[in-house]
């Protein structure tokens, strides 16, 4: 499975790949951008199963991407789930709103992860 | 009114709890009744008219039968009465008339009525038994009883007649049946319908939940509890129900329950992920009412996405109060802080002798006595008063400190720093009520420490080391005020406590040797010892030097307090004397140091130059003199001009 890890903070990218590395290191794959545009750049030349991203980063927010690639329609079935600090209520309704599929509050709980990763990929 | 009054006698006989059947029979029976009582009575006339008596005379008597039966109807209010009466008068007069009735055979036609009345009125079991009987007696007077001389009988007239009859009577029959079965199953469901809407009715008024439904427009239907209503009032149709709660929240969660809302239309939204983000689970609402209060209630909101029949997604809202749970949470959350805080104190006071600590609460609790007076006085001049207030609280702050009251020394932190405040800009008298709810604040402090003392003091025994700490803050105190007094005189003194034994002052005397340590301080700083260059230039250490001892000896206690400043000076208190207490010139001339000391001790003396806050708050010598006479005590003076000051106080122990 390939998942593209977005956030401008580049010990929180290993956080999150170590995680989920540590449980099963052979089905994952990473791919990493350290903002919106970047990770924008990497959708359109590779295929990605997953995308997990943090709302705060420079050039393109977290937020600002979700509802750029959930206009296109090639997007629309994406997996997101953002990891983000923004803990309060309103902020996850509003990224819920913009079109991510899962929430996951900081500091990264390995089993939490897990569990929604889980989860979203099999809706979709 | 025409149609209450027909309604009035169609239902004659009608209470309350009467069922469909009863009512159709009601309406069948009165209306009959009465429609043959009209006819019947006609045809009387007519009889009575063709002088055939004995006609009329039957017809008027059934009229009036027939009238009675309505009446009781409606006084027992019972129809089985009246149905009961009706078919039996029909049954004999019907027989009566085919018996009497004369070539036109009027007979024929009455008959064929008697099923339809009978089995209706009466029911199929009892209806059919006289039906048949009926037709019985029918039978035997068409075909057997040849009746009064000049009555004819077509006999084959009478075979069609009586085919007639039974054909009618069958199809009553059939016909009651079925209108049975219809009508128990009409009345079954009715009964089902009317016993669901009052459960229904019942949980949506008494149950103390709001429930509502809104549609995908978040527009409110009409089903919803009472409690709804109760709460946010009679609604209009298609309300939106977010208009419900504009205003009464914050906006920030007024527009996050908008968006939560509309996420439930979006079927890809996780359901479980929806239930963990509800902006307004525990939401503080507030209702502006009509009256000047505005009420306020803690609502828990729940919503549900459900699917209508025709596929159409509806939200489920619940919403209860949880301002009593709330309310009991919060109390609950102050008083694990307090008992935490309890416990604190706890640790920190049990290291502390509770003597001591009593001491420093009695003090305390004085000083914050003495604030709430100074609160009371009306002054102009608020900036000296929060002054003042400044300097007690500081004074506490210290002590608490000194003795590790932590919590309680952060509680008067907080206030010092917020008179700090009130210091930099004149007080109103709003800002300065304040205080005396922080005041309160802090002698809660201070009752529940002198609470815990109190379970203490009754197992904790003196220990050497606590008296120590006894001496310790005793000196604390003192070197603090002396520091103060030195500052505000520009003077430099060394405290000297080695005699100083603060164990050997009974209790009876603790306030006169506090009182008077903190009047000869005063006295020593503000009068006695020089400035520095003063006592450079008179060749002394540049140091003023204050000793306080205490000795006790064979039941008497000696105390002494003694100073190097430059003494009494006879000089001014000889000009005081003069001026200030009417003594000549020629009286002071020759004045020695004891009557120096005789007029320092008399109310309203004072040789201060300064008029200062600091001065004046002492209590005066003549106070401390009045104090040592009561308890039977010795107070002198002994001071040499230019080198020393004493004054010695002498105690029974």
């Amino acid at each position: 499975m390939k998942i593209l890890v977005v956030d401008d903070s580049r010990i929180m990218r290993t956080i999150v790949k170590n995680s989920l590395l540590q449980n099963n290191s052979a089905l994952y794959s990473f791919l990493e951008a350290d903002n919106g545009v970047d990770a924008f750049n990497i959708l359109e030349r590779e295929h990605v199963d997953l995308l997990l991203v943090d709302w705060n980063m420079p050039h393109l927010n977290g937020l600002d991407l979700v509802k750029e690639l959930r206009i296109l329609p090639k997007y629309k079935n994406l997996p997101i789930i953002m990891i983000t600090s923004e803990a309060a209520k309103y902020n996850v309704i509003e990224a819920v709103k913009a079109g991510v599929n899962d929430y996951l509050v900081k500091p990264v709980d390995d089993k939490k992860l897990l569990l929604k990763i889980e989860q979203v990929m099999s809706i979709n | 009114m025409f149609k209450k009054f027909l309604f009035s006698i169609l239902y004659n006989g009608l209470t309350e709890d009467s069922g469909l059947k009863d009512k159709s029979r009601s309406a069948v029976l009165n209306s009959i009744s009465l429609i043959s009582v009209v006819i019947l009575l006609s045809y009387a006339v007519i009889d009575i008219i063709a002088k055939i008596y004995l006609i009329a005379f039957i017809t008027a008597t059934t009229a009036i039968l027939i009238l009675f039966a309505i009446i009781l109807v409606g006084i027992t209010k019972r129809i089985s009465i009246g149905t009961s009466t009706v078919s039996y008068i029909a049954f004999i007069f019907f027989l009566l008339i085919l018996a009497t009735s004369r070539e036109e055979r009027a007979g024929y036609f009455w008959i064929m009525l008697f099923p339809l009345v009978s089995i209706f009125f009466l029911g199929i079991t009892h209806g059919t038994i006289l039906t048949v009987l009926f037709g019985l007696i029918s039978y035997f007077l068409i075909f057997i009883y040849k009746g009064p001389a000049d009555v004819i009988f077509i006999h084959g007239m009478g075979v069609r007649v009586m085919g007639a009859y039974i054909g009618v009577s069958l199809f009553t029959i059939a016909f009651e049946i079925i209108r049975m079965m219809a009508f128990d199953q009409l009345e079954k469901t009715t009964n089902d319908l009317v016993a669901r809407r009052k459960q229904t009715a019942m949980i949506f008024n008494n149950v103390k939940q709001g429930i509502f439904l809104l549609d995908e427009d978040l527009v409110l239907s009409e089903e919803r509890s009472f409690y709804f209503n109760e709460l946010f009032g009679k609604t209009r149709i298609n309300q939106p129900f977010l208009e419900l709660l504009k205003d009464k929240l914050p906006n920030r969660d007024f527009i996050a329950t908008k968006d939560y809302l509309e996420l439930f239309f979006n079927k890809t939204v996780n359901p479980a992920l929806l239930s963990s983000i509800n902006p307004i689970e525990k939401v503080l609402i507030t209702f502006d009412s009509k009256k000047a209060e505005e009420k306020q209630v803690w609502l828990e909101f729940a919503f549900e996405r459900i699917l209508s029949k025709n596929g159409s997604i509806e939200i489920l809202g619940l919403f209860r109060d949880i301002t009593e749970r709330v309310t009991l949470e919060e109390q609950l959350i102050k008083e694990e802080n307090e008992s935490i805080k309890n416990m604190e104190n706890l640790f920190q006071i049990i290291h502390v002798n509770p003597e001591l600590m009593e001491e420093f609460l009695k003090d305390t609790s004085d000083e914050i006595n003495s604030i709430n007076e100074l609160l009371k006085v009306e002054t102009q001049d608020t900036r000296s008063l929060v002054n003042n207030i400044f300097t007690i609280i500081h004074g506490i702050k210290g002590n608490a400190m000194l003795l590790g009251l932590s919590n309680l020394s952060e509680r008067l932190k907080t206030f010092e720093d917020y008179l700090k405040d009130l210091k930099s800009s004149t007080a109103t008298w709003r800002e300065l009520l304040k205080l005396t709810v922080n005041l309160a604040e802090i002698k809660h402090d201070l009752d529940q420490i002198n609470t815990l003392i109190e379970k203490i003091i009754s197992f904790q025994k003196l220990t050497g080391e606590n008296v120590k700490s006894k001496k310790y803050i005793f000196e604390q105190n003192l070197k603090k005020s002396i520091d103060k007094l030195c500052k505000e005189y520009n003077k430099d003194v060394i405290l000297d406590l080695n005699d100083y034994n603060i164990d050997l002052v009974p209790d009876k005397y603790k306030k006169l040797f506090k009182d008077s340590i903190s009047q000869f301080i005063r006295n020593s700083i503000a009068h006695g010892i020089e400035d520095k260059n003063e006592r450079i230039i008179k060749n002394k250490k540049p140091d003023g030097t204050i000793k306080i001892s205490l000795e006790k000896k064979d039941d008497k206690l000696y105390f002494s307090f003694y100073d190097d400043g430059r003494g009494l000076s006879l000089e001014k208190i000889k000009k005081i004397a003069i001026e200030k207490k009417g003594y000549s010139k020629a009286q002071v001339e020759n004045f020695t140091t004891a009557d120096a000391a005789k007029l320092i001790f008399s109310p309203g003396f004072s040789t201060s130059d300064k008029v200062d806050n600091l001065s004046g708050q002492g209590i005066g010598m003549n106070v401390i003199k009045t104090h040592v006479d009561k308890v039977g005590g010795k107070l002198n003076l002994r001071s040499s001009s230019g080198s020393f000051c004493e004054f010695k106080i002498l105690l029974h122990a």
